[in-house]
């Protein structure tokens, strides 16, 4: 037997045994979930899917509610998106665990330091270069001159010392850059002024993305400005080490020319696509132009800018964030797309963590204090065994976590529903490597629900009641396709498989 | 171990349904579940052992860990909470000397535990220790509690309790109430004293241990009915008050009886100057003394013959009239007019949600074909209420009767009867009442020489209120954790095992005989047009006269708390009535003209629910209320759906909040909006009618939540925002340090006492005993 309904205007035909969400989901109309499951049963546990039946005057959930002959659903109004919040509010507030580590949010640059300590420790040295480059174009330079919050936040540090995050990017960059690509065909010519450390990080960045960058300098060498502040002959022989290679790269360095109104109108304009301001705020000033501190665009459309002649700043990786952002301006730009503004990212976060809390993250790591290395630099294992000692604070799920997608975007900065208390921190340690942090559990009950459903009953079971449920693992005689299929369902990191 | 196991399974049944009943046993014999058991267990069943651990943990009667011999539960229900159960809770740990986080004793005697309702309101505040009941503690009975509990649990390892039948014809006969509330009372203690001067005197007399009459405020008591002549009662007895009364009804039969009895009296009645005038405050009349007012009002429809009838009697049953109901209709053979009567007689279903008892019945009717089941629903959860464990302590055959007829009509053959599992004498009742029927025919195989087979199982619940949801309760007796499913499908289509189920109330049940036994207008004269016939309720709280009381619906709840009720304690202004327990709501003075049928109190914001009904005075704060009730329900979700599981947490947080006077004004609106969420949105009736004490008091109360936002608890009720202090009065009597459980008032004989506020709890212990009335309760922020 088929019914008609209406979803926001639509009508759509279906069998009278389904749900709304399935109604949906024919027509193409999203409906967010967390705890559905096309192969299971409705359980109606997170109240995310709500929608209004315009009918009945009720709000109802989608994944539970049979559709009949008739129905008007509305799933856009103003109303549902209020209820939507609140139930994710609700979720968040009982949510207890970090998406990001603390030496992660406190990095300028947003540098994922846990995972690429990851990589690192588990031998995929290029991998670990890659995501650092990513972020800090020059790692070496950028995090030799940081003030190192990183280290500071560094969990670890309350339990003997931090760990040696600087040591390990040294470790991964001393006599080391990535090469730039080689295009064949360039997307663009851009020309970045002044060869200080924004400038270089955009001129790398740029050329990341396949543009042909000249760098014009009014001085007669790059970093112009650590040169003379710094006496550090390594971190000058890496300078020089980085020049050689970007040359190498295609990047043209043109020292000692001046920019001013007639030559920029004149010349550059011309022979450039884009030029970007990496230089103080005066020389930007005195052409008239000002930049806009999101978008780093100027007055002028090809115009942009970047570091101190958008924000004073004297920290070097809120350099390199900048250069990233400026680059992917231009890039935007020049393809002539809009770049998509993402709503800032919802971060879940423990603060400070109790005692027995960090002892929990502790006894999971490396113990030894850390490393002293024999030399300047960590040999392999020393480096290896420094990261050990990393408790890896940050979320396994944190870009693909289905309620931080969701309180991204029905979540305002201001939680209507805070706990008076959060949630504790706890890992459990089950066979098979499967790991449970149960202040990330939303008690959605599909690893439950699915080791029932692949014929494992009791393999992943519900314990005690309440708000005091968890979840607890048998692994006995559990074959691993059930445990990936139970654990890669999650929404949220709460289970997930050891990282080490 | 594997034999132990082996022996419990072939008792209990050796399959996966049966697991609830086989850790109950497991539970009840080692007083926890020993983990190499459950290992065996996980074996036989061939289950995981984390499947039976998830199930366990589910309930709370279970324990992982081992505890002492003795389990003492302390009620701190609704009418416990409001007369101190706190201070009974601390005091016992201080007296067994347990530790802040632990709950057992150094010599692994007894472990204690808050257990949601007892059952015995009006006896508050009432413990449990095993099976034996004590009501109306103070601190200082503490120790002769434990002390007399020890000493009996010698006896009882010696001496069985000798049965109440004689041979010989009785010149009179002595009614006694041994439920549970009765005996919390103290109830055993008098009818052991009536068996022993019954022995050591000859009279001829029986006694004969009947159903409750339900008055509670004048428990334990008796009723001696002599030949010829009416009927005496004599309440509030205790067990040395039994010789008098025995004496002045009875002659003692044997020479030495008669002269040593002849001798004490002369030596009381010269000597010591004692008349036997005990009898002025002992005896009473519930027909015609001025008590009769708490009879009065009432219409005993499922009480019928209370205080009369042995419960286990089935032939005093038979003569009064029972099982004619199942006969009739059974003879009729013509289920469809029996039905056409039950919905015509417009019953709704006591269990609190009201739907239609009739139209239910129907829906089962029609599925024919299909293996179906019945379940009697006796999990009474909720703190307060103790009708259904009444009903079936003194009624059981009442209810079976009416279970009888159902399956009968609805052509079922299997029926189970849930009870939770703290119901003991109720759980043993109901089985001995179901073996006696099977002698008689009256259950089993071919019922009555017809083809009508049914077979009962009494099913124990293992200590969980959302039970009391019929898809939570189904699960439940499949083994399972009692986690409600979305409806629909209801049950009457896909129940236990998927197969159509019937849920009904104990209490609807035992309406289901007297129904068929007379005519419609006999039923439908009672109550209002949408709340036909008569209600239960567990009348508690600050009234003079509290018990088990039976109404026609449409009463006024005046008449209940003035008629019945009597009023008042202490004479106090009566503030709000809170009906329907945890799920429902508190309606003010003003509203007590509502008369109680499901519509009525509906509009204003409250439930029937199963029947739970509390009077409270201006001491009682509605704050301290809300948060009392919703701290049990948020105890009591079973975690499933978000609204019910975080949002009743983050409701309780608030009114935590205003308890300690830190909410704001704006708070109140915050509560607001996620109470009507949650009632919106959580999944089933626990979670939907959690807020309704909360609503209920923020629409009737507002002034209490706002005089909490500027810290001021008008009733002197929330801890945080008061302190006690001892006034010029004080006559240093040192009773106030006596009975203190935390020791914060120093020893200080014909001195003025002083409380030492950093050790107070503000349990209230001292203002109560204080014989001069010197102890005041002071805001936090007067001088």
């Amino acid at each position: 037997m088929m019914v008609e309904l209406t979803i926001d205007g639509r009508r759509i035909t279906i069998e009278k045994t389904a749900t709304i969400l399935d109604a949906a989901g024919k027509a193409g109309i999203p409906i967010p979930t967390l705890c559905a499951h096309k192969d299971l049963k409705p359980y109606g546990a997170c109240m995310v899917c709500l929608v209004k039946n315009d009918t009945s005057g009720h709000l109802v959930p989608a994944c539970s509610t049979k559709v009949t002959q008739g129905m008007i659903i509305s799933t856009g109004t103003e109303e549902v998106r209020q209820a939507r919040s609140e139930s994710i509010a609700l979720l968040v507030s009982e949510h207890a665990g970090d998406c990001r580590a603390p030496c992660e949010l406190s990095c300028p640059a947003g540098l994922p330091i846990p995972r690429f300590l990851r990589c690192l420790g588990q031998g995929k040295t290029e991998q670990a270069r890659i995501i650092c480059e990513n972020f800090l174009a020059f790692p070496l330079i950028i995090c030799t001159l940081c003030p190192k919050p990183c280290e500071r936040a560094c969990r670890r540090g309350r339990k003997d010392s931090h760990v040696q995050i600087t040591r390990l990017i040294q470790y991964l960059f001393t006599d080391y850059l990535h090469p730039l690509p080689h295009p064949h065909e360039y997307n663009g010519k851009v020309a970045v002024i002044g060869a200080g450390l924004s400038g270089l990080c955009a001129s790398y960045f740029l050329a990341n993305s396949g543009y042909r960058v000249t760098i014009i300098e009014k001085e007669k060498l790059a970093l112009p400005s650590l040169d003379q502040t710094l006496n550090n002959p390594a971190l000058n022989q890496h300078t020089a080490f980085i020049i050689k290679i970007l040359t190498e790269s295609g990047i043209e360095f043109r020292f000692e020319s001046e920019i001013n109104k007639e030559n920029l109108e004149g010349d550059l304009l011309k022979a450039f696509d884009a030029v970007v301001f990496c230089t103080g705020k005066g020389s930007l000033v005195s052409l008239g132009l000002s930049a806009d501190r999101n978008t780093y665009r100027t007055e002028h459309e090809d115009i942009f800018a970047c570091g101190n002649a958008v924000e004073k700043t004297r920290h070097p990786a809120r350099m390199a964030l900048m250069s990233r952002e400026v680059s992917a301006s231009v890039d935007a730009w020049l393809k002539k797309f809009t770049a998509v503004v993402k709503p800032r990212q919802f971060i879940s976060r423990l603060h400070r963590l109790y005692e027995y809390e960090l002892n929990i993250q502790w006894k999971d790591a490396d113990p030894a204090g850390p490393v002293p290395g024999t030399g300047d630099l960590f040999t392999v294992k020393e480096a290896i065994q420094e990261q050990g000692r990393c408790l890896n604070c940050d979320c396994c799920r944190a870009d693909t976590c289905r309620l931080r997608y969701l309180a991204t975007h029905y979540l305002s900065a201001e939680r209507p529903f805070k706990a008076k208390e959060r949630n504790t921190f706890e890992r459990y340690h089950y066979p098979h490597g499967v790991c449970y942090e149960p202040g990330k559990c939303i008690l959605c009950g599909l690893c439950v629900r699915l080791s029932a459903h692949l014929g494992f009953p009791g393999a992943f079971v519900f314990l005690n009641r309440g708000y005091d449920t968890i979840i607890s693992v048998d692994g006995d005689a559990l074959p691993e396709s059930v445990i990936s299929i139970c654990v890669g369902n999650c929404p949220t990191g709460a289970l997930y498989l050891d990282r080490s | 171990m594997m034999d132990y196991v082996q022996r419990v399974l072939s008792e209990e049944g050796g399959s996966r349904e049966h697991l609830l009943p086989i850790l109950l046993r497991l539970q009840k014999e080692n007083n926890y579940l020993p983990e190499e058991a459950l290992k065996q267990l996980a074996k036989a069943l061939d289950i995981r052992l984390s499947e039976i651990i998830g199930v366990a943990s589910f309930y709370t009667q279970f324990r992982l860990k081992p505890a002492g011999r003795h389990r003492v539960k302390i009620c701190v229900g609704t009418a416990c909470h409001v007369k101190g159960a706190e201070s009974i809770y601390h005091a016992i740990k201080k007296y067994l000397r347990i530790p802040d986080e632990e709950d057992t004793d150094a010599d692994k005697l007894f472990t204690i535990e808050k257990a949601a309702c007892l059952g015995c309101c009006m006896l508050a505040p009432v413990i449990q220790i095993d099976s034996s009941i004590y009501g109306f503690l103070n601190t200082q009975k503490i120790k002769p509690v434990f002390r007399e509990f020890l000493q009996q649990d010698k006896k009882r390892t010696r001496r069985n309790l000798p049965t109440g039948t004689q041979e010989r014809v009785p010149e009179g006969i002595i009614r006694i109430c041994l439920c549970s509330s009765c005996q919390a009372a103290g109830s055993m203690d008098v009818y052991r004293a009536l068996l022993d001067e019954i022995g050591m005197n000859g009279y001829e007399a029986a006694v004969k241990v009947v159903g409750c009459r339900g008055v509670s405020f004048k428990a334990p008591f008796i009723e001696i009915v002599t030949s010829g002549e009416s009927s005496f009662f004599y309440g509030n007895l205790e067990s040395h008050d039994v010789r008098k009364i025995l004496e002045s009804h009875f002659k003692p039969n044997g020479l030495p009886a008669k002269l040593f009895n002849g001798f004490t009296a002369l030596v009381e009645k010269n000597i010591l100057g004692q008349e036997a005038d005990i009898f002025k405050h002992l005896s009473f009349n519930p027909e015609t003394g001025p008590e009769s007012g708490f009879s009065g009002s009432q219409t005993h429809v499922v009480l019928e013959g209370s205080g009369r009838l042995d419960p286990l009697d089935l032939d005093a049953y038979r003569k009064a009239g029972g099982f004619s109901a199942l006969r009739t209709t059974m003879e009729s053979g013509d289920p469809e007019r029996f039905l056409q009567k039950l919905v015509k007689s417009g019953l709704r279903g006591r269990g609190g949600a009201g739907f239609p008892t009739g139209e239910k019945w129907r829906l089962l009717a029609v599925s024919d074909g299909r293996e179906k089941y019945f379940i009697c629903n006796g999990d009474e959860g909720d703190p307060g209420a103790f009708m259904d464990r009444m009903i079936i302590e003194s009624f059981p055959f009442r209810v079976l009767e009416g279970i009888l007829i159902a399956c009968y009509v609805l052509k079922i053959a299997k029926a189970f009867i849930y009870i939770r599992a703290e119901y003991e004498q109720a759980v043993q009742k109901m089985k001995q009442a179901i073996s006696l029927l099977e002698q008689n025919n009256l259950a089993g195989r071919k019922i009555m020489g017809s083809g009508f087979s049914l077979s009962l199982i009494v099913i124990e619940g293992a200590g969980a209120f959302v039970c009391g949801e019929e898809t939570a309760l189904i699960k439940s007796i499949e083994g399972r954790r009692g986690m409600p499913e979305i409806r629909p499908p209801y049950p009457s289509e896909s129940g236990l095992w998927g197969k159509p189920t019937l849920v009904n109330n104990v209490e609807t049940m035992a309406l289901i005989p007297w129904i068929v036994n007379h005519d419609i207008d006999d039923f439908t004269r009672m109550g209002t047009e949408k709340s036909r016939g008569t209600k239960t309720f567990a009348l508690a709280g600050k009234i003079k006269r509290g018990g088990l009381i039976e109404v026609p619906m449409g009463i006024t709840l005046r008449q209940i708390v003035e008629e019945i009720g009597g009023g008042i304690q202490e004479d106090k202004k009566i503030k709000a009535v809170q009906i329907g327990g945890p799920s429902g709501g508190c309606l003010p003075a003003n509203l007590l003209d509502t008369p109680v049928d499901f519509d009525s109190l509906e509009i204003h914001g409250a439930v029937m629910g199963s029947g739970g009904l509390i009077v409270l005075d201006e001491s009682d704060c509605m704050v301290d209320l809300a948060r009392y009730f919703l701290s049990f329900t948020q105890q009591e979700s079973c975690g499933k759906c978000l609204y019910c599981r975080t949002g009743t947490k983050r409701m309780l947080e608030l009114l935590e909040d205003f308890c300690r006077g830190e909410a704001e004004q704006e708070d109140m609106e915050t509560l607001r909006r996620l109470a009507v969420s949650v009632q919106e949105r959580s999944l089933c009736g626990l979670g939907r009618t959690a807020p309704n004490p909360v609503l209920s008091t923020l629409r009737y109360f507002p002034e209490e939540y706002e005089a909490h936002t500027r810290g001021i608890c008008p009733a002197g009720k929330c801890r945080d925002l008061i302190y006690y202090d001892i006034d010029d009065n004080c006559i240093g009597c040192t009773r106030c340090s006596q009975f203190c459980p935390v020791e914060a008032i120093p020893f200080n004989p014909y001195k003025k006492h002083v409380i030492n506020r950093e050790k107070c709890i503000r349990c209230d212990t001292c203002r109560r005993v204080c014989p001069s009335d010197a102890v005041r309760i002071r805001g936090k922020n007067d001088g």
